[in-house]
Formats: C-alpha cells, structure tokens, sequence
C-alpha cells in the first residue's frame, strides 16, 4: 500500500508539475533573461544590452506615463470598485424584498465579455449619436441650463467621452468600475452572512443607534478578512485591465491610457520588441508579488477569530 | 432604579405562538430568575424586555415609563449574551470602553484617527478609563485588559462580558444563560461570584436559565415558564415546597419529584396506586395527581399502614451522603424515586423488595388539570406538632 | 449565527417604511446605469442604421423594412446585364432599363432591420465559427484543467510522498504568476515551435490551473479517509479512487470551477488577441467582434450590436437560469 501510494503521489503530480514548468515557471525566467536583451522575434541572435531596458523604463517618459497611467487606473477604479461593492452588498442585505433581483442585475456585467461591452459602451459615449449625449442634450432649454457646465455643452456639444484627453481615463475607469464591482458585490454579500448575529444586539445593547455606529463597531471589522481578499484581488484585475484599452482608446489619446498590459502588447508583440515588453513584463510581475505580500501579512496581522 | 412590568406580553413567531399572556411585576434590586425547558420562550421575553424584539400584543414599562417605542439603545438596560457576544477585534479594555464611548461621547469625538482632536476628548476619555480601571478591579480583570477575546478562556471572557455590561451601571441587567458554556465546575464558583457581584450592586438582574439548579441556589424570587405561559413566580423555597401547577411540581426540584396518579372518591379520600394518602381533599373529586418527593418517600421494612407501597429497586445511585434509590412503586410498577441515608440504604441492592412510606402532610395533590388543589393535611393534630418539630 | 442586517430592530412594522422605499431607489437607479448598455446593445441589434443614427423607435425599434445599401451595391446591374435585359424592353433607353433593373434589385434588398443586423453578422464573418471555436475552446481547456488538477489534488491531499509539501508550496507561489503577465515569453516559446495561430495555442497555456490544483485540493482534504481505505480494499486502483470516489464528493466545487474556468475563457480577449495573427478560422468570438468593428468608427452599429449580443447571449442565459449556482460559486471560490 505505501509504495503504491507513493508511485501514485508521483505520477499523479507529475503532469501538473510538468506543465507548472513549462507554462508558468520557465516563462518567468525567459522573460527575465530577455528584458536584459534587444531581441526581436526572428533575429538570429539574442545581444545582452544590460539594464538599457529598464533604464528606458524609468527614464523615457513614455514609459513613465505607462506607469502613472497604470497607477491612476488602478488608483481610481479599485477603491470605487471595492466601495460600490460593498455599499451594493450592503443595501441588498438590508431589504425585505427583490434581493436576488437586484443582485442578478448587478453581476450582469461580471458575466458579459468586457470587449463586447466595451464596444457598447463605445457606441453608447459616441459624441453625437450615441444614447448619453443624445440624452444629456434633450434637457437643453431647460433649467438645467442654469448649471454653467450644462449650458456651455448645450452650445459647443457634450463631451468627446473617449476622445477628449480630460476625459478618456475617467472614462476608461467608468467601464472597469462598470464590470467589475458586481464581483466584490456578491464576495461581501458572502461575508456578511458570516456576520454574527448577536453582536449587532449586543451594539444595540451598548447604545449604538444609527448605522454609522453599527457598520464601524460590527460590520466593517468582521468584514475585515472579506476586504483584505477583496483588495488583493481587485487590485491585480485592475492592473491587467487590457480589452477596453486596445478596442476603444489603443493608449491614447497622447498616452493617457498607455496602460502596462497594453505596453506590452504594443511593444512586445506589435513592435516586436521583445527586451523591451520582457523587462515591462518584469515590472507587472514585481507589482503583483508585492501585492500579494501585503495581503499575505495583513491577514496574518488581523486575524482575531474568537 | 425602577422595577420592571410586563403587562400581558404575547408574542407569535409566523403562526407559533410562543408568548401567552405574560404578567410580571420585577421588582428594583432583585434577583430574578426566569427558567423554563427550552423552548419556553423565556430567552423571548428577555429580548422583549431588552427591546430587541418587539411584542405582539401587551406592554412594558420601565420605571414609570411605557418603553415599548423605547429601542433597545435607550432602555438603560445591560445584556450578557449565552455567548458573550464579545467584539473579537477589540481588547477587554476596548470592549469595557465601547458601551461607554457611545454615550458620553459625541460621534465626532469617536471619529477613528481624528476624533481625539475634537473638544472634550481627552475629559471624557479619562472618565471612561477610571470607570473601566473600576469595574475591572472589582472583577479581577485588570491584567486581562489588554488581551483579546479570542486570547481568552471561557470563565474570563465571562467575566469581560460581564464587565462591559457593568460599566454603565444601568438600571438592570439581563443574562440570557450566561453559565451555560462553562465546564460544571467553573459553573458552580461563578455562580457564587454572580450572587456576590448582586449583592454589592444591588441591582435588579433578570436571569434566564433552563438549569433550575442555578435558578433554586442565586434567585430571590423565580418566574417558571412553561410553553410560553407563566406558571408561577415566588422564592425558591415557596415554588419548592409549595407549587401551584403540577409542571411546576415536576420541573422544580432534582432529582424529579413522583407524580404518582390518584384518585379522589367523594368522601375526599387520596388513593393512589393501592395506597392511602393521609388527608382530606375538600374541594375535588375525581381523578388527580399526588406528588412525593424523594426525601418525602421514607422506607420501611413491612407494610406497616395502608400509607404503604410496595417497592422493588431497580437502580441504586450512591451520590455519598445521599442514596436515590430508583425501583418500582406498588402493583402497576409506576417508577419512583426515594432518597435515603447510605445506612439506612446499606442492604438495598437490585431486585430487593421493600416497602415505602409517604411522610405524612408533604403530599401535594394536584387535579386532572394539573391544578394544585388544597387538602386537609391531617386530622391528627398530635402529628401535626411532631411534623412541626421535625 | 447568520447575520442579516439588524434593522429590523429599529423598523416599524408596516410595509412600505420610508428607508425600505430610499434603498429601493437607490438601486433602482443604479440598476438603470448596469442595464444601460445591455439595452443599447439589444434594442440596437434590432433597428435599422436610419433609427440607430436618429435614436428613435422605441426598444424594438419600428421593424419598418429598410433597403440594405451593400446588397444594392453587389446587385447594382453592369453593362452586360443591361445589354441582356435589352431584348425584352426594346422600346426603353439605358437609362431606364438601368431604372427598371435597380427596382427589382431594391426589392430583393429590402427586409427587416433584424433580419439584416443579424445576418449581416453571422455572413460578414462566419460568427458561428467563432462560436463554434468559443466552444472547442472552452470545453477542451475545461476537461484538460480538470485531468491535470484532480490527480495532482488528491496527491496534494491524500497521499504521503517525499517532496509532497515542497511541491504544494510551488503550488502556492505559482499562484503568484497570472498567466496574462506572462503572455509574451508563452508567445515566444509557442511561435519558436510553430503553435501561433492553432487550438494548441489558445489552449495549452490555461491546461495548468494552479488555482483549481488549490480549491480541489481544499475539497479533497475534507472527505475522510476511510472511504478511501476502503475503496484501496475493495481492490480500486489509485488512479480510479480518483475518479470514482473523489470526484463525486466534489462535485459542488467542481460546479464552481466550471462556471469560472468557462466565464473567464469565454470571454477572454488578450491571449487570443496575442496569438491568432491571421487566421481568422481560429477566432473566438471577442475576436470576431474586435475584427468586425475594425479601427473605424464603423457604420454597421447594428450588425455589431447584434454579434456583440449573439456573443455574450449564452453565459447571460445560463446564467440567469441558474443565478444560485454562478453565484455560490463564485464565493465558495473566493472564500479559499
């Protein structure tokens, strides 16, 4: 039985193990070994360059708008993200009536491919004929004219929703907030089912009345392990943010949705520059290790489980 | 200080109903205990009084005031939950200070990080810790303070429940069962901590228990509900020897009393399973209960009076100072309990047959309803006065 | 004890109380921002390009047949077709038989906007290829996961073997690594053996599920061992207690795992994106819909509603019939 149990454990690990390798483990390392190099994909020989790349990376300032607008990408839409989620989750606990309504719609979003809605909301932000701006400017000629913004729209035309520099991010962040908070929304829906019961009575009991006291005492810290999951995961979706990026905006305008997904699309399989997209990738995957470090500390730090 | 009324407290859960009609009057600074099976609705009527549930139909009132608009936050009344209830991320100290940072201070003083920055902070702050360092003095907690629940054993996070309940020092408390969840001895030693803790405070405590042990040893008086009804209220010993429904009778006292069946013909004389009850029933006739508690159930060697049963012992529990012989009464083979001296126990074993007799005037007779009915205790008075010596 | 919200203890007891009504608004109106671009995209692939540009017609649209300009176009009457028509109209000029010819091709253009939005985008691409390819894809990178995952998860859990803990630690530090960060050295390594623009390609890279490896890992831990001694005495082999004893026990979180595995490769856009370069057989259907709306603006909003709705259609269905089931999976498997 011990033998056979231990010829099985190898066998039985060793695709797993195997395709670990090859798929996950050596591509780290050729990634690492090349971002140290200028190779292109059909060049004969590979030339160590040294650390030009990352140099390049952290000097040349498109790079460093790759990196600011990665950064405000993730800055913007993880908090709102995570906040709608649980101000969702929330509200939907707290009803008599419709929960599974309301949380169907929600996760709609989660379940439709975001390239195919980000072509929708595409169409739906077009300047002229698309279904907002047609709807902002029906209430022309009314009192909401009395709102400055408004009344100037009203008369040189409703913002270039993806065209205009000062709004294309905001716009982008719309969409990723768009899908994804429905997500967070049912993981803390789960967590607060694991709420227990008698500790909102025994708040009652201590004399917090209003739902700010509740949600500070009870709610919010029994959601802790529930938040720092949450977090984690949002964050690194946030950072690999590609479709709406390449269908609708290709980095710009003037690279202010030059996201890093999207460098190293653009560098490394549409320019062909591999060394380049190698030492990008390097950068994605130090952020995402440091994410997870900090998760992995803070819930070792928080848990309090009585 | 004010006692507590309840007037007529009904309260259905879907289509159950689990409160009948409850009328209770507690009065300021007493110990009382609600107790019941489970199931009887008493941890119910706690919330009732604590304003997490509302009731059906019926009223409330604290003090002179109604409270039954009142919400439980404003009821002046403290809890201790079956399982502490304690916040799991907050130290003892933390979760003695929250009852108390909800009242005294404003909620832009409890702000996290900025609130210390507001007027009046740092005043309120030091109240709140002299009444924390107080409480936990007198619980002998201050060097659990800056543990967390989860660091805790059961009798400490007893004691730090009971604590923040205290630092209020509210009109009342109620405790929902709060020894349940302790090993039997840690029980009993906590139990005695509790009837001191009541003495010093003199403060009403509303305890629900289905232990009626706990109940008979800490209360001054106690409320027996059964399915959802309130059977009786009074001291210990009133409920003990003088209960006014049979369910009370059977629910009271350990180990369970007999309940033997009787019957009552209309000269008003007690038979019960081949055997006279001394005494005169007045007011009944019929088929009834007598019930006789262990102590009351003496042996004899020979069947001495019609006062006897015969008894063959089936069981022998030997407790050290005391034997509760189990075995079966008269011809039906109804099962009885008798307490006896290990002496006079001595030669008992299983399978012996022996005979034993009612003391006289301990009976408690009860009707077809359950009922207790008043009987003539005896018509000799010379063994009236003996009785009254014994 | 389960938590709801406890504002049952501050509600009154009748039926519409003002926070119930504020909540319901609340989300009301947030719902209406969710839909919105569900209902652009459905109500779009059913109106012909006239209403789409003036916004009108309602949800349906106004279903008034329309002419398709490009079927026009293909049928639009050379000068050999004029020439053959001559004979019969002799009396007419070009012109006119020209006229006379462009009536006939008009009628034949003419049909339902839902008829041409929709069958413009299964004949412009072949969008039931694309389909078809969504589930090959899909289906085969489920199976092999679950081939790889379940052997090596019971190994994990319930066989002693040396080195069995470092491996499960490689497992959690491959956690680490998405497989989206490493697309380009993956695309390195499959074009330098030739695996560009093939199933293999779409496929092999998503065959190692580090994550499932860990939730059925999880799963495995819980069912007890005697079950397993007894299959072993019974005479089962290791590798059929696997699958006959193990996974039936865990087939909830194996349900949790199809519906993630599948959600997520379905509509996966960047991996095929990278490594289909030309042969558009191959697409899934994200790719379909990026080849169809091009890098214009596009004047075929219609068809391009109708392949975005007929692609995102199936998962939204399935979905919405079984809601219990997405949804408890998606928390069991976020509750590792």
């Amino acid at each position: 039985m011990y033998s056979r149990a231990l010829f099985a454990g190898y066998w039985f690990a060793a695709p797993a193990i195997l395709l670990m390798i090859i798929i996950l483990i050596v591509p780290v390392l050729i990634a690492a070994y090349l971002s140290f190099t200028d190779y292109s994909l059909g060049n004969p020989d590979i030339n160590w360059i040294g650390i030009q790349n990352y140099e390049s990376l952290f000097n040349r300032s498109s790079y460093k708008k790759m990196f600011s607008a990665s950064l405000i990408y993730v800055g913007i839409t993880a908090p709102l993200s995570i906040g709608l989620g649980l101000g969702a989750a929330l509200l939907i606990n707290s009803l008599k009536h419709f929960k599974d309504l309301y949380k169907a719609i929600y996760f709609l979003p989660v379940m439709a491919a975001l390239l195919a809605m980000a072509i929708v909301w595409e169409f739906a932000l077009h300047p002229s004929i698309g279904i907002i701006n047609k709807t902002l400017s029906l209430g022309c000629d009314s009192w909401l004219e009395s709102v400055r913004w408004y009344a100037r729209s009203c008369a040189t035309g409703f913002p270039q929703w993806l065209g205009d520099k000062s709004f294309t991010m905001a716009t982008i962040c719309f969409i990723g907030v768009w899908q994804g908070f429905g997500f967070n929304m049912v993981l803390y829906l789960a967590g607060l089912t694991s709420v227990p019961r008698e500790l909102y009575h025994a708040a009652e009991i201590d004399g917090a009345s209003s739902a700010w006291d509740r949600f500070r005492l009870v709610t919010w810290p029994m959601l802790g392990p529930t938040t720092v999951f949450v977090v984690t995961i949002t964050m690194i979706r946030s950072f690999q943010v590609f479709d709406t990026v390449e269908a609708l905006t290709q980095g710009g305008p003037v690279r202010s949705t030059y996201v890093m997904m999207y460098g190293i699309f653009e560098k490394g399989i549409q320019q062909n520059l591999i060394g380049i997209g190698s030492a990008i990738t390097m950068v994605f995957l130090a952020f995402v290790l440091l994410l997870t470090l900090i998760q992995r500390w803070l819930v070792d730090r928080r848990t309090f489980y009585s | 200080m004010a006692g507590i009324n309840l007037k007529n407290i009904h309260k259905s859960f879907g289509k159950t109903p689990v409160l009948k009609g409850i009328n209770l009057d507690i009065n300021d600074g007493e110990f009382l205990t609600l107790v019941g099976p489970s199931g009887c609705g008493k941890s119910t009527l706690l919330r009732i009084i604590a304003g997490l549930e509302h009731q059906d139909i019926g009223d409330v009132t604290i003090g002179m005031s109604l409270v039954n608009q009142v919400r439980a936050s404003r009821r002046d009344l403290a809890m201790v939950f079956q399982s502490y209830a304690l916040y799991p991320h907050l130290t003892v100290e933390q979760n003695m200070e929250t009852p108390l940072r909800l009242r005294d201070m404003t909620t832009f003083q409890r702000f996290p990080l900025i609130g210390c920055l507001f007027p009046g902070y740092y005043e309120a702050k030091k109240k709140i810790n002299q009444t924390v360092d107080q409480t936990s003095e007198i619980l002998k907690i201050t060097a659990l303070l800056d543990r967390k629940p989860g660091q805790l054993s059961g009798g400490q996070r007893q004691r730090a429940a009971l604590g923040r309940a205290m630092v209020r020092h509210p009109s009342a408390f109620l405790m929902d069962e709060p020894l349940s969840n302790l090993d039997a001895a840690l029980r009993v030693h906590m139990r005695a901590e509790l009837a001191d803790l009541h003495r010093s405070l003199k403060t009403t405590f509303i305890y629900v228990t289905h232990d009626q042990a706990e109940a008979l040893t800490l209360s001054d008086r106690m409320a027996v509900m059964i399915d959802g009804e309130l059977l009786q209220v009074g001291p210990p010993e009133e409920l003990y020897k003088n209960p006014l429904d049979k369910r009370v009778a059977e629910f009271v006292g350990s180990p369970k009393i007999n309940m033997l069946p009787a019957e009552i013909n209309n000269e008003g004389r007690i038979t019960s399973l081949g055997a006279t009850i001394r005494g005169q029933s007045t007011t009944y006739i019929g088929s009834g209960f007598v019930g006789i508690r262990p102590e009351n159930l003496k042996l004899v060697s020979s069947r001495q009076s019609p006062e006897c049963w015969a008894f063959e012992v089936t069981h022998k529990e030997n407790l050290g100072a005391d034997v509760f012989l189990h075995g079966r009464l008269g011809r039906r083979g109804f099962h009885g309990i008798v307490r006896e001296t290990p002496e006079n126990a001595a030669e008992l074993g299983r399978g012996i047959r022996t005979f034993v007799k009612a003391v006289p005037g301990e009976a408690l007779l009860f009707d077809a309803n359950g009922k207790r009915l008043p009987f003539k205790q005896s018509l000799d008075m010379e063994h009236f006065m003996v009785m009254a010596e014994a | 004890m389960a938590g709801r919200s406890p504002d049952f203890l501050l509600m009154t007891n009748y039926q519409f109380s003002a926070s119930q009504t504020l909540r319901h608004i609340t989300l009301i109106l947030g719902s209406l921002i969710v839909i919105l671009p569900f209902y652009v995209m459905v109500s779009y692939s059913l109106k012909s390009p006239g209403e789409i540009e003036r916004n009108e017609g309602g949800f349906f649209g106004t279903q008034a047949p329309m002419v398709d300009e490009r079927c026009v176009k293909r049928g639009e009457p050379d000068q050999a077709a004029i020439k053959a028509a001559r004979p019969s109209f002799p009396t007419l000029s070009n012109r006119e038989i020209y006229e006379g010819l462009m009536v006939n091709v008009r009628k034949n253009c003419t049909k339902s906007p839902i008829a041409f939005n929709y069958g413009m985008a299964f004949t412009e691409a072949p969008l039931l290829r694309y389909l078809l390819n969504g589930v090959i894809v899909t289906f085969s990178i489920f199976i092999i996961q679950i081939v790889i995952a379940l052997p090596c998860a019971y190994a994990l859990s319930k066989l002693q073997w040396r080195g069995r803990d470092f491996i499960f630690g490689c497992v959690i530090f491959c956690l680490l690594i998405p497989v989206h960060a490493i697309a380009l050295p993956l695309y390195i390594m499959l074009s330098k053996v030739g695996l560009t623009n093939t199933y293999a390609a779409l496929v092999i890279p998503w065959t190692i599920s580090v994550f499932g490896i860990f939730l059925m890992r999880q799963f495995f831990m819980t069912v007890p061992n005697d079950l397993i001694d007894a299959a072993r005495i019974d005479g089962m082999t290791e590798f059929g207690i696997v699958w006959k004893v193990m996974l039936p026990t865990a087939i909830p979180a194996l349900l949790a795992f199809a519906i993630f595995s599948v959600v997520a490769h379905w509509n996966d856009y960047f991996w095929p994106r990278i490594v289909i370069t030309g042969d558009r057989d191959l697409f899934t259907p994200p790719l379909g819909l990026r080849e169809f709306k091009g890098d214009g603006d596009g004047s075929f909003f219609g068809p391009m509603m109708a392949t975005a709705t007929v692609i995102v259609t199936p998962l939204i269905v399935a979905f919405l019939l079984a809601q219990r089931r997405f949804i408890e999976g998606i928390t069991l498997t976020g509750m590792k």
